[in-house]
């Protein structure tokens, strides 16, 4: 890390990262009373350490407070000597979520509410450390395994580990060696026969066996009995027992590198440390910021692309004979490989802005566990597809949605234990996040258990509400009734807990989505339970956009691609052979009327608006009709059949189900540009 | 064309059939469905049992208690069919009973060997909590069960 | 004894093997012979004797068909998003579920109409849409794409040996059939257009 001069989006991007991290980490803790792991722990050591040093560096003192607070009740933790209790693990989630707020209001100054919640806080911390629990220091490091062995132990494997040695029971490792024709079943047969007297802790892949029919395995067991008695429970299945001994003392060269002094065995083995740091360097931070001036970059040679085309069509030509027509056909063969290429370009900058849904799940699995704790229900949170990635701001956007629904099926879905159990239900209801690719779409289902869309509610308010007519709704059905959820100001909960919020409804989740170019759909069973599911695009780049209206057509304009807006005055443009030129402080500008070359209806308009567009170092103005203002806009491509449509970049969702084309500048500039007059009659 | 990192841990979902117990990727998994009403198909021969009908939609059903080794299956467990995605389709599965979701490392595997004894089209095993589950990689077991491989089945 | 002297490390082929046994969506699944038919999922066939599923529907006056199998939703015809300098027989271009999808002038493709329906653009310009009016929206080998068409009836279940081959004419007409005092002509979508 260089000095302090590093300006403060840095420091606020490497923070907030580093913070996520550390909240990651901390979701892996939070294993609901077993001992974490000594690796995780670890990891969640190094994190706070770092963005301690970093606020140090940036003089932020109450974040470095902060994070030196937790970084020792982090390092009492994988000591052993404090344990995982609740409070402990809600505090150090505290800590993360106000560390974050902490980042984010280092330029401007964190206000004094801030302040004030981190001495508090670092209060709480230093009193957790001093934890009453006095544990030992961790056995497993002197059992003499294999470190390869240790390494793809589960947690479970190594806690049972632990808890043989802490009973000063022995672990045995026993080799053993089965046919084919039954080895799956001598298995279970030998843990049961072992049961009364030792533990099958671990079964690990054993060396090959020389015969092809044999397969060999490697037992770990734990056992307090003696060698006969489990000689003797093992008996008959062949094999070798040996003992996996203890070391007595932790050796010198074992130690931890700059751990503090006297600090017991805490070193994670060799294998797992070298894990995560690798994979640390194989990552690299890009701003969105710097990925959307390479995105930039790409639309200025797609320009030059464009010009080498009109080039190539002009010497391929019927009748042309200055240029042998060999050249031209050159030409067009190296404009399609650079076309190729930038599309790979292009894509490559789309797919770097791709991040996996885990980020948003693991968020989620705690929100809902929080507000299953509140709301007095018993559920488990299932998630599937973390892996599916989607464009990064999109998984950002999406959080709200998915945490509506999340929470509008813990507080209203979900029933309460007790009258599940009278229903015949299980006790604790099954919530489901799952995400999956399908096309180019990736779909996400939110799934609950519980009691279901209550029809004649919904055809109730409806009525109320003044929605539907008495006799319209008792006809409507299913999905048709379900829909009305979507509508403004929908509610049916009785009672609006303070954790939905009132009457915010399906209605700002469907909104929220089609900004995303997505669609929700919902599926319930009265008493079955209820299934949202949102459809959204894999790729998309969201971008402003200048909305202009023509002949009474509305069509985008990608900002980036908008140089300026001019009124046209009463001066008509000059003429110069077919095409149109105007002054611009002197200068003059190409122009060319978009209606025109649409083939649209033209009409006669006293004042006409300019949008002067250029990429690189050309210029067009473009004449519309009307300028209806900016949008934020999501642009599909036209894709499929349709093929690329000359001066059509795609089509955009404008929110209110709006779709409108999207202009494609460089292709209309280089189509403009070539009816424009010669550069003789330009210059006078 | 990204390259994919060697990833350390599977996902499996497990299901027994017959005495024995297999895993597949867990993703391959839509659902879990009871058994159900099955349109017999002109024209199928064993383990293809015909279509079944889900939610408008036509699902061919396997079963795949003819494709892998007999055996009296656990007391307590349940038949299920396992709805599948191959490729971009689904096919419904008939299991004897299903397991759960279990997290094994890639480095816990070990490699199936080869041979008769061994069901067929298992690529590897995975021992957990004293039971072994046979690694099922259902679309190469599939293809052995079409006519035209030719193998004994 | 150290337990496992040798690293647990998956061997090589067993990486190659983990590879097959793990889930892609772009999986090959070989042609199994126990699928009945290309497609997602199948359509039961009858159990007698072979039949061909489609749907049939008016096109100026005459009754035509599309195998159903292709066929993945059926919408109420409306104005659509018009596609500047559009060729015939283009009509103009509808997010179906999110795709953006062409929509096409079946009519005028097979030569029955001579001038293309006006049906996108700002409404001042478009011509009135039948409440008749459908568009199909099929599937093609380069995606799905939209057919317009002036009624939908219903669908027919053909028994294969009541297919004869068709002329050839008009490009897309892969065969003709009776069904009672009709005739349908069945069309293939990709060749008509």
């Amino acid at each position: 890390m260089s000095g302090p001069n590093k300006p403060w989006g840095d420091f606020v991007s490497e923070a907030v990262e580093t913070a996520e991290a550390l909240e990651r980490e901390l979701g892996r803790l939070d294993t609901g009373g077993e001992e974490p792991s000594p690796a995780a722990l670890n990891a969640v050591f190094r994190h706070a350490h770092s963005l301690k040093g970093l606020a140090a560096l940036y003089g932020q003192g109450a974040m470095e407070g902060l994070a030196h607070a937790a970084e020792d009740l982090l390092d009492r933790l994988r000591l052993g000597r404090v344990r995982l209790r609740e409070a402990v693990a809600d505090a150090l989630a505290e800590t993360v979520e106000l560390l974050r707020g902490l980042a984010h209001a280092a330029e401007a100054g964190p206000d004094e509410a801030l302040l004030g919640r981190a001495g508090v806080l670092v209060a709480r911390l230093e009193q957790l450390a001093q934890g009453p629990e006095r544990l030992a220091p961790d056995p497993l490091h002197r059992l003499e395994l294999a470190p390869a062995f240790r390494a793809v132990l589960t947690e479970y494997e190594e806690h049972r580990l632990r808890e043989t040695l802490r009973r000063r029971a022995l672990v045995w490792s026993f080799s053993v060696r089965w046919r084919l024709e039954d080895f799956d079943l001598r298995l279970p047969a030998l843990v049961e026969r072992l049961a009364p007297v030792a533990e099958v802790i671990a079964t690990l892949p054993g060396s090959a066996p020389g015969d092809p029919e044999a397969i060999c395995f490697e037992l770990l067991i734990g056992s307090s009995a003696g060698e006969d008695r489990l000689l003797e429970a093992l008996a008959p299945d062949a094999g070798e027992l040996a003992l996996v001994p203890s070391r007595k003392r932790r050796r010198p060269d074992e130690a931890r590198p700059g751990a503090g002094p006297g600090a017991p065995a805490d070193r994670a083995p060799a294998g797992e440390v070298e894990g995560p740091l690798r994979s640390a360097a194989q990552t690299v931070r890009v701003g969105i910021e710097r990925l959307d001036g390479l995105m930039n970059a790409v639309g200025e040679l797609r320009l030059i692309a464009a010009g080498i085309q009109r080039l190539a069509d002009g010497a391929l030509a019927p009748g042309v004979t200055q240029l042998p027509r060999a050249f031209g056909a050159d030409l067009l063969r190296e404009q399609r490989q650079m076309s190729r290429r930038l599309d790979a370009l292009q894509s490559g900058l789309l797919e770097a802005r791709m991040v996996p849904l885990s980020q948003v799940f693991e968020r989620l699995q705690r929100l809902v566990r929080r507000a299953a704790r509140d709301a007095g229900k018993e559920l488990d949170l299932f998630t599937r597809g973390g892996e599916v990635e989607l464009d990064k701001l999109i998984v950002e956007e999406l959080s709200d949605p998915l945490m509506h629904l999340l929470r509008n099926a813990v507080d209203h879905g979900i029933e309460a234990p007790d009258d599940r159990e009278r229903l015949g239900k299980p006790r604790r209801g099954t919530l489901t996040l799952a995400a999956r690719p399908d096309g180019s779409h990736v779909v996400i289902e939110v799934r609950d258990d519980g009691r279901g869309i209550d029809s004649a509610r919904v055809r109730q308010v409806a009525v109320e509400r003044g929605l539907l007519p008495g006799d319209e709704a008792a006809g409507m059905s299913g999905r048709a009734l379900h829909r009305l959820l979507f509508t403004p100001g929908f509610s049916t909960a009785r009672s609006i807990s303070a954790l939905s919020g009132r009457g915010v409804g399906l209605d700002v989740v469907q909104t929220n989505l089609a900004r995303l170019s997505g669609v929700i759909d919902v599926e319930s069973g009265s008493g079955v339970g209820t299934a949202f599911r949102l459809t959204l695009p894999l790729t998309l780049a969201m971008m402003r956009g200048l909305i202009v209206r023509v002949s009474g057509r509305t069509y985008a304009i990608p900002l980036n691609g908008v140089v300026e807006i001019l009124s046209l005055g009463s001066e008509p443009p000059r003429r110069v052979g077919d095409r149109e030129l105007i002054s611009v402080r002197g200068n003059p500008l190409p122009l060319v009327r978009l209606a025109r070359l649409f083939r649209l209806p033209e009409a006669e308009l006293s004042r006409r608006n300019v949008v002067v567009i250029g990429l690189a170092q050309e210029r067009l103005g473009l004449a519309v009709d009307e300028l209806l203002g900016q949008a934020d806009m999501v642009t599909k491509r036209l894709g499929g059949r349709l093929g690329p449509v000359p001066g059509i970049a795609g089509v955009a969702d404008l929110g209110n189900r709006r779709t409108v084309l999207v202009l494609d500048v460089a292709a209309i500039i280089s189509e403009g540009l070539s009816q424009a007059p010669p550069r003789a009659a330009l210059s006078e | 064309m990204a390259l994919e990192p060697e990833a350390e841990t599977l996902d499996l979902f497990t299901f027994s059939v017959g005495a024995h117990r297999y895993a597949v990727d867990v993703r391959r998994v839509d659902e879990v469905l009871a058994p159900a009403e099955v349109t017999p198909l002109a024209g199928a021969a064993p383990p293809l049992e015909g279509l079944l009908s889900l939610r408008g939609a036509e699902v061919p059903v396997v079963d795949l208690r003819l494709c892998l080794p007999a055996g009296t299956p656990a007391p307590g467990s349940e038949a299920r069919m396992l709805l599948c995605w191959l490729g971009k389709r689904r096919v419904a599965l008939r299991v004897d009973g299903v397991g759960g979701v279990l997290r094994v490392a890639t480095a816990r595997l070990q490699a199936a060997p080869g041979g008769p004894l061994v069901p067929p089209a298992v690529v590897a095993l995975a021992v957990e909590g004293g039971t072994v589950h046979f690694l099922l990689d259902v679309v190469e077991l599939l293809r052995r069960q079409s006519p035209e491989a030719g193998a004994p089945g | 004894m150290t337990p496992g002297m040798d690293a647990p490390r998956p061997s090589p082929s067993l990486a190659e093997r983990l590879k097959a046994f793990r889930y892609r969506p772009e999986e090959e699944v070989p042609p199994l012979a126990m699928f009945p038919a290309r497609g997602e999922d199948a359509r039961p066939a009858a159990v007698a004797e072979e039949v061909r599923e489609v749907l049939s529907f008016e096109l100026a006056g005459g009754t035509y068909a599309v195998a159903l199998g292709g066929v993945l939703e059926i919408l109420r015809a409306r104005t659509l998003v018009e596609i500047p300098r559009a060729e015939p027989p283009l009509l103009g271009v509808l997010d179906v579920r999110g795709t953006v999808t062409p929509v096409y002038d079946l009519a005028l493709a097979l030569g029955l109409r001579e001038r293309i329906r006006k049906v996108s653009g700002p409404p001042e310009e478009c011509e009135a849409v039948s409440r008749d009016a459908r568009i199909l929206v099929t599937r093609t080998a380069s995606g799905p794409v939209g057919l317009w068409v002036d009624r939908v009836r219903d669908v027919v279940r053909l028994p294969v040996g009541a297919i004869e081959a068709g002329t050839g004419e008009p490009e897309g007409v892969t065969g003709r059939a009776r069904r009672g005092v009709d005739t349908l002509l069945l069309l293939e979508p990709e060749r008509v257009l």
